[in-house]
C-alpha cells in the first residue's frame, strides 16, 4: 500500500515552528559552551529551560504575557550592569547578554520578527564561537545550524499569510511531540527530501568552494577587543608549585599537534621544552622577576622570529634543512610555546606580539590563548644543550657557591638555595655520600651520578608517599619518601646541584607522543606533561638536559637512548585526524598556501578531466582501428558482443513495461500500480491538461480503467497519443 | 479491446441510443431524467421520482414499457388499499374446487407504484418485499415476477397531508431518486402542439425486445470495474459517513448500488469499463435518498438541497482516480 501523505494543519505548522526555533537555540547554546564566558550558569539554566520548551511546550506558553513584559526591563537592567562592571572586558558580558537575550527570544511568544531574531543571533553565536576557537566543531555546528535554519525560514515564510498571521500562537491544548514528529515525518515525501537535500549540498559545496577561495583576514588582528583572557594550566605557568604539572599528566585530552616531515624527523624520546624556572622558593619553582621582564624579556611584533633572535649573541643559526614543522597548540595550555631545540626561523599565522626569554630559549605570548594557536618552524635541531648567555658564563665563571638570601638576581638565582641550616646540612651529606672520594666532578659525572642515586633510592610513582613534616617540601620528600613524580625527582636533582655548586634550573613541558597512523602527524597529550632539569656545564658554557626521573632514558646526561615511537591508530586517531585536517586548511601562515589549495583542487579538477578525455580518445582510436579491421578474430568477437548488447538492450526497453510491472510487482500493490495503467493514466493527465478528446482519450481511458489490457496494442495507442500531444 | 469480444459494447450503446431516441420522442427535453431511468433499468433497480403532479412521471413509465416491448401496470395508491390489491388475491374456483391465485397488477415488468406515500405502511411493506427479491409467496406458494422486473414509483414531496411517508430503510431499497422538473420553453410549446393528454394515446411502438433488455442486464454485471474505482467508490462512501451534518453515512447496500449503476451507466455510454466520472455523476442520485441530516428542516426541498450540496462537496474534495 502506498504511504499516505499527510498535510500539517497550520496549527501544526505554527508548533514545528516555535519547536525547530528552540533547537536552534540549543545549538546555540551548544557552540557557546565551548567558550569560557564565566557563564556557565546562564548556559545550564538556559538549556534546562529550552529542553522544557521543547518538551513541554505547554507549560511556557501559560506564562502570562505581561510576566515578559515586565522580565524585559528587568533584563535590560541586568545586561547594563553586567557590562558596567566588567568594564574594561567587551566580549564575555556581549556573549552573556546573548545567552540572555536567546533565553528570552526562546521562551517569550514569537511572532514572525522575534523568529528572525532568533535565527540572526543564533548565527552571531555559532560564528563567534567559531572564530574563538576555530574548533572542528565549529564546522560541524554550522552544518547542523544550516538545515535547521532553512527549514525555520521556509515555515516563516509559509506561515505567513498577512498581518493576522503574523498574530497568531500555537495552542498547545492537543499537542504531543511524539505525534507531532510521527505527522511530520509522514508528511515528508521523498521528492520534498530529495530537493531539500540537493538544495543542502548545493549550499555546502558552494561555501566549501568560497572558503577555500576567499583570502584570509586574521580577525583578531581587524578586532583586537574579541579577545577572551584564558588562564593556562598551572604546571605550564611562570609559577609552578610541586605537583602542579603531574595535575596537567591527570587530563589525557590532546595537549599539541605537529605535523613533521617525517615521523624519522622525530627524536626517540622527543622533549616539547615549554618553559625554564630558575628560583626556587620553599615548594615553589618559579620564574625569578628579573627574568619576567626587561631588560631579559623583549617584546617584538612580529610575523617571523629568526632563530638568532633567542640566542644572546645574537649568533646566526645557519640553515641547513628546509624542512617545516607546523605546531597546532591547543588553546589554553600554556602561554610559552613548546620548543625543543635551536631553530633557523619561526613563522605565525598572523602578526604577533610576543615575548621572548632569550638566555632560556623561551617564546611566549601576550596572554594564553583561547583557540588553537599554530607556529610553523624551519629546520628545528632537537638540542639537548642550549648555550648559556654571556652574564650567565661570567657571573658562574667567578662564583660558585650556593646562596641563601633572596636578594640575587638572574643569572644567580639558579645556584640560591633559600633554606634552614638544618636542610643544607643534610643535603650536603647527601651529596657527599653521592660523590664519594671524588673531589671535584664534570658536571656529566656528576648527574650521572646524583639520578643513579636517585634511582636507587626512589621509585616512581604518581602519588609520592611523604611522611614527617620538614620546612621544605622537597628536603622533606629526600628525607623520608620512598617515592615519587617527576616534579620530586627534579627538584631533588636541582636542589642536591646546588648544594655541590652546579647551577641548576627546572624545565618543565612534555615528553613523548605518538604518532597518528592515520593522517601522519605526531600528538602531544596532556599526561605527557614533565619536568625535568638543565644543569649548567661550565666547562662548554651550555645548560645541559638531565631527565633525573626514573624510566626516563639513560643516567648519563651525554647519551641519549633510542626509544621507539609509540602509534596510534583506530577509530581515535581517525577523528582525531579530522582535527589536523581541518586546522590544516583553516590555519594559514601566508596566501601562498591558501593558493596552492586552491591549485590543488584545480590539479585535482584538470587531472580528472584530463584522465576521461584521455580514456575517451583511447576509446576513439580503438574503435577507429576496429573499424578498419573487422573481421580479425577479436574484431568479429567484439561485433558480437556489441550487436548482441544492442539486440539486449533493444528487448529491454521493448519490454520494459513487462519488466517494470514486475519490479511493481516485488515492491507494492500489483494492480494499481500496472505499469501500463500509470503510463495511461500520464497521458489522460496531459490530455486532460490540454483539453484534447476523441477516440485515442477513450482508448486511453479503456487502457486506464478497463480490463488489463494487451501491451501491443497499448502501445499503439501510446503512440498515438503522444502524436496527439505533439499536435 | 479483449472486454469488446466478451460484452458487445458497441452493440448495447446502439441499443440503448434506440431505446432513449424514442422515449424522447414523447418526453422531449429531459435527456437527465430518461438516462438515469435507463441506467436504472440495466442495473435492475428501482427508481422513486420526486416530484409534482403533471411534469409526465407517468408518461415516462408508460413510455419505458411500451420501448422495450413489455407488460405495465399503474396501481395509484390510496390509504384504504391493502397488499392483496398489489399482490394479487386466492380465490376459491367452485368448478375445480381450488383456491386459484388471481394476479395483482405487480405481475407486470413495468409497474409505476404512483403516489406511494398515500398508502399505509402495511401495503407499501409488500410492495417493497417483491422489489427487493422479484419474488412473492402468497399461501405458501412462490410466484416470480417476470424479468426484467421495475418498478417506478412516484410520490409528491410537497403535499404531506395525510401521508405514510417512506422510512429510511424503504428508501434504501431504490436504486435511484430523481425528479422531473418543468419542460424548457421550446419543448413545453411542442407538448403543447402535440396535444396529447393521455398516456394510452402515446404512439409508443417498441424498438427493443425484451429478451435485449435481459442480455444488457446480464452483461451489466460484467462490466470492468478497475481497483482504483472501487477504491473511489469506497472513499465516497467514507466520506458520507465521516461527515458529520449526515445522521449517518451510506449502507454497504449504498456501496453496491452505486457500482451496479456505475457499471449501468458505463455499458449505457457503450463502454465495457466503468470511468470515474461515471461513479462521480452517479453519487447525487444513488445516495441523495439514503441520507438524512443530523437537525432536520422543516422544508423537505430545502433539505434535500442541502444533502445535495454536502453530496456535492464531498464529490468535489475526493480526488477522482486519473
Amino acid at each position: 500500500m502506498r504511504k499516505k501523505l499527510v498535510k500539517l494543519t497550520t496549527e501544526e505548522l505554527f508548533e514545528l515552528k516555535w519547536l525547530t526555533g528552540t533547537l536552534l537555540c540549543l545549538l546555540a547554546f551548544w557552540a557557546l559552551s565551548s567558550l569560557d564566558l564565566q557563564a556557565e550558569l546562564h548556559i545550564l539554566l538556559g538549556g534546562l529551560a529550552l529542553v522544557i520548551a521543547l518538551f513541554k511546550p505547554i507549560w511556557v506558553s501559560r506564562i502570562p504575557t505581561f510576566f515578559w513584559r515586565s522580565v524585559g526591563f528587568f533584563l535590560l537592567f541586568i545586561i547594563g550592569a553586567d557590562f558596567i562592571l566588567h568594564l574594561p572586558e567587551f566580549m564575555p558580558p556581549l556573549l552573556r547578554m546573548v545567552i540572555l537575550l536567546l533565553i528570552y527570544r526562546a521562551l517569550a511568544p514569537r511572532r514572525r520578527r522575534e523568529d528572525l531574531q532568533i535565527v540572526l543571533l543564533c548565527l552571531f553565536c555559532l560564528v563567534i564561537s567559531g572564530v574563538m576557537t576555530l574548533s572542528l566543531l565549529f564546522a560541524f555546528q554550522i552544518l547542523l545550524f544550516t538545515p535547521v535554519a532553512m527549514g525555520v525560514l521556509f515555515l516563516i515564510c509559509v506561515l505567513d499569510r498577512g498581518p493576522e498571521s503574523r498574530q497568531y500562537q500555537a495552542d498547545w491544548k492537543a499537542f504531543s511531540l511524539s505525534h507531532l514528529i510521527g505527522r511530520v515525518l509522514r508528511s515528508l515525501d521523498y521528492r520534498v527530501l530529495f530537493l531539500g537535500a540537493t538544495m543542502f549540498l548545493f549550499v555546502v559545496s558552494v561555501s566549501t568552494v568560497l572558503f577555500v577561495l576567499t583570502p584570509r583576514v586574521d580577525i583578531h588582528q581587524a578586532i583586537p577587543y574579541l579577545e577572551i583572557k584564558s588562564e593556562a594550566k598551572a604546571g605550564f605557568s611562570e609559577n609552578v608549585k610541586l605537583g602542579e604539572v603531574s595535575e596537567i599528566q591527570s587530563n589525557n585530552s590532546v595537549a599539541m599537534r605537529i605535523d613533521a616531515p617525517s615521523i624519522d624527523a622525530i627524536e626517540g624520546r622527543p622533549y616539547w621544552r615549554i618553559l625554564t624556572l630558575d628560583k626556587y622558593d620553599r615548594g615553589y619553582f618559579r620564574m625569578s622577576n628579573a627574568l619576567k621582564g626587561r631588560p631579559m624579556r623583549a617584546y617584538p611584533k612580529t610575523r617571523e622570529l629568526m632563530g638568532r633572535d633567542l640566542l644572546d649573541g645574537g649568533q646566526e643559526v645557519s640553515r641547513r634543512f628546509t624542512e617545516k614543522w607546523t605546531f597546532y597548540l591547543e588553546g589554553g595550555t600554556s602561554q610559552f610555546l613548546p620548543l625543543p631545540g635551536l631553530f633557523h626561523s619561526m613563522r605565525f599565522e598572523g602578526v604577533q606580539n610576543l615575548a621572548i626569554i632569550p638566555g632560556p630559549h623561551h617564546v611566549g605570548l601576550l596572554s594564553v590563548q583561547q583557540r588553537v594557536f599554530s607556529y610553523q618552524i624551519e629546520d628545528l635541531r632537537w638540542t639537548h644543550r642550549f648555550p648559556a648567555m654571556a652574564d650567565e658564563v661570567e657571573a658562574f665563571s667567578s662564583l660558585t657557591k650556593p646562596f641563601s638570601a633572596a636578594e640575587y638576581t638572574y643569572p644567580l638565582t639558579t645556584l640560591e638555595l633559600d633554606m634552614s641550616d638544618e636542610d643544607r646540612a643534610f643535603l650536603n651529606e647527601l651529596n657527599a655520600e653521592i660523590k664519594g672520594e671524588a673531589a671535584s666532578l664534570d658536571v656529566s659525572s656528576y648527574s650521572n651520578l646524583l639520578t643513579s642515586y636517585l634511582w636507587k633510592s626512589y621509585r616512581y610513582s604518581l602519588y609520592p608517599d611523604i611522611g614527617g613534616e620538614g620546612e621544605d617540601a622537597i628536603v622533606n620528600w629526600l628525607r623520608t619518601a620512598k617515592a615519587g613524580h617527576c616534579e620530586y625527582f627534579a627538584g631533588s636533582f636541582i636542589l642536591l646541584a646546588r648544594e655541590a655548586g652546579y647551577p641548576a634550573r627546572m624545565a618543565v613541558g612534555f615528553t613523548g607522543g605518538a604518532w597518528n597512523m592515520v593522517e601522519e602527524y605526531f600528538v602531544v597529550r596532556n599526561d605527557d606533561a614533565h619536568a625535568w632539569v638543565e644543569i649548567y656545564d661550565a666547562a662548554n658554557e651550555e645548560w645541559l638536559r638531565v631527565d633525573p626521573t626514573p624510566g626516563s632514558g639513560s643516567a648519563n646526561p651525554d647519551v641519549i637512548m633510542p626509544s621507539s615511537q609509540n602509534f596510534e591508530a583506530g577509530l581515535g586517531a581517525w577523528t582525531d585526524s579530522l582535527r589536523i585536517q581541518w586546522y590544516r586548511r583553516v590555519v594559514n601562515f601566508d596566501q601562498g598556501d591558501q593558493l596552492d589549495m586552491a591549485i590543488t583542487m584545480k590539479d585535482i579538477f584538470d587531472d580528472i578531466a584530463g584522465k576521461l578525455g584521455e580514456k575517451a580518445s583511447d576509446l576513439g582510436t580503438r574503435l577507429s582501428v576496429w573499424w578498419k579491421q573487422p573481421f580479425s578474430g577479436k574484431g568479429i568477437l567484439g561485433m558480437a558482443l556489441v550487436v548482441s548488447l544492442l539486440v539486449a538492450m533493444w528487448g529491454l526497453w521493448h519490454a520494459r513495461f513487462y519488466w517494470i510491472g514486475i519490479f511493481y510487482r516485488l515492491l507494492r500493490r500489483p494492480k494499481a500500480l500496472d505499469p501500463l495503467r500509470l503510463e495511461a493514466s500520464r497521458y489522460l493527465r496531459k490530455f486532460k491538461r490540454k483539453e484534447l478528446g476523441g477516440a485515442i482519450r477513450s482508448d486511453l481511458q479503456a487502457i486506464r480503467f478497463g480490463p488489463p489490457a494487451n501491451r501491443t496494442t497499448a502501445k499503439a495507442v501510446f503512440k498515438c497519443a503522444r502524436n496527439a500531444l505533439k499536435g | 479491446m479483449n472486454s469488446n469480444k466478451v460484452i458487445p459494447a458497441p452493440h448495447a450503446f446502439e441499443t440503448v441510443e434506440r431505446l432513449r431516441k424514442n422515449i424522447e420522442r414523447t418526453i422531449r427535453g429531459k435527456t437527465d431524467a430518461v438516462d438515469k431511468v435507463i441506467i436504472c433499468l440495466l442495473a435492475r433497480g428501482h427508481i422513486l421520482i420526486e416530484d409534482l403532479p403533471g411534469l409526465g412521471k407517468t408518461t415516462l413509465a408508460y413510455c419505458l414499457a411500451r420501448s422495450i416491448d413489455c407488460s405495465f401496470s399503474r396501481i395509484q395508491f390510496t390509504s384504504d388499499m391493502l397488499p392483496s390489491d398489489i399482490i394479487g388475491v386466492s380465490i376459491y374456483d367452485e368448478r375445480e374446487r381450488e383456491f386459484t391465485f388471481k394476479r395483482g397488477p405487480i405481475f407486470a415488468n413495468v409497474v409505476l407504484a404512483d403516489e406511494i406515500n398515500r398508502t399505509t405502511p402495511k401495503t407499501q411493506s409488500s410492495l417493497l418485499e417483491v422489489m427487493g427479491r422479484a419474488k412473492l409467496s402468497v399461501d405458501g406458494q412462490t410466484y416470480t415476477v417476470p424479468p426484467p422486473f421495475m418498478v417506478i414509483a412516484t410520490q409528491n414531496p410537497v403535499d404531506y397531508e395525510g401521508t405514510f411517508p417512506l422510512p429510511e430503510s424503504q428508501m434504501d431499497r431504490f436504486l435511484i431518486r430523481m425528479d422531473m422538473g418543468y419542460p424548457d420553453f421550446e419543448n413545453e410549446l411542442s407538448i403543447l402542439k402535440d396535444g396529447h393528454l393521455h398516456y394510452d394515446q402515446l404512439d409508443a411502438a417498441p424498438v427493443v425486445s425484451k429478451k435485449e433488455i435481459i442480455e444488457l442486464q446480464a452483461h451489466v454485471r460484467e462490466v470492468y470495474v478497475e481497483d482504483t474505482i472501487y477504491e473511489y467508490i469506497v472513499k465516497l462512501v467514507t466520506a458520507t459517513r465521516e461527515e458529520t451534518q449526515f445522521r449517518s453515512g451510506v449502507s454497504p447496500r449504498g456501496t453496491l448500488s452505486l457500482k451496479a449503476a456505475a457499471q449501468a451507466r458505463a455499458l449505457a455510454q457503450g463502454r465495457a469499463f466503468v470511468l470515474p466520472e461515471d461513479v462521480a455523476t452517479l453519487v447525487l442520485p444513488v445516495f441523495g435518498h439514503r441520507l438524512v441530516l443530523r437537525k432536520p428542516m422543516s422544508d423537505p426541498f430545502e433539505e434535500r438541497r442541502s444533502i445535495e450540496g454536502l453530496l456535492q462537496k464531498i464529490v468535489e474534495v475526493t480526488p477522482e482516480p486519473s
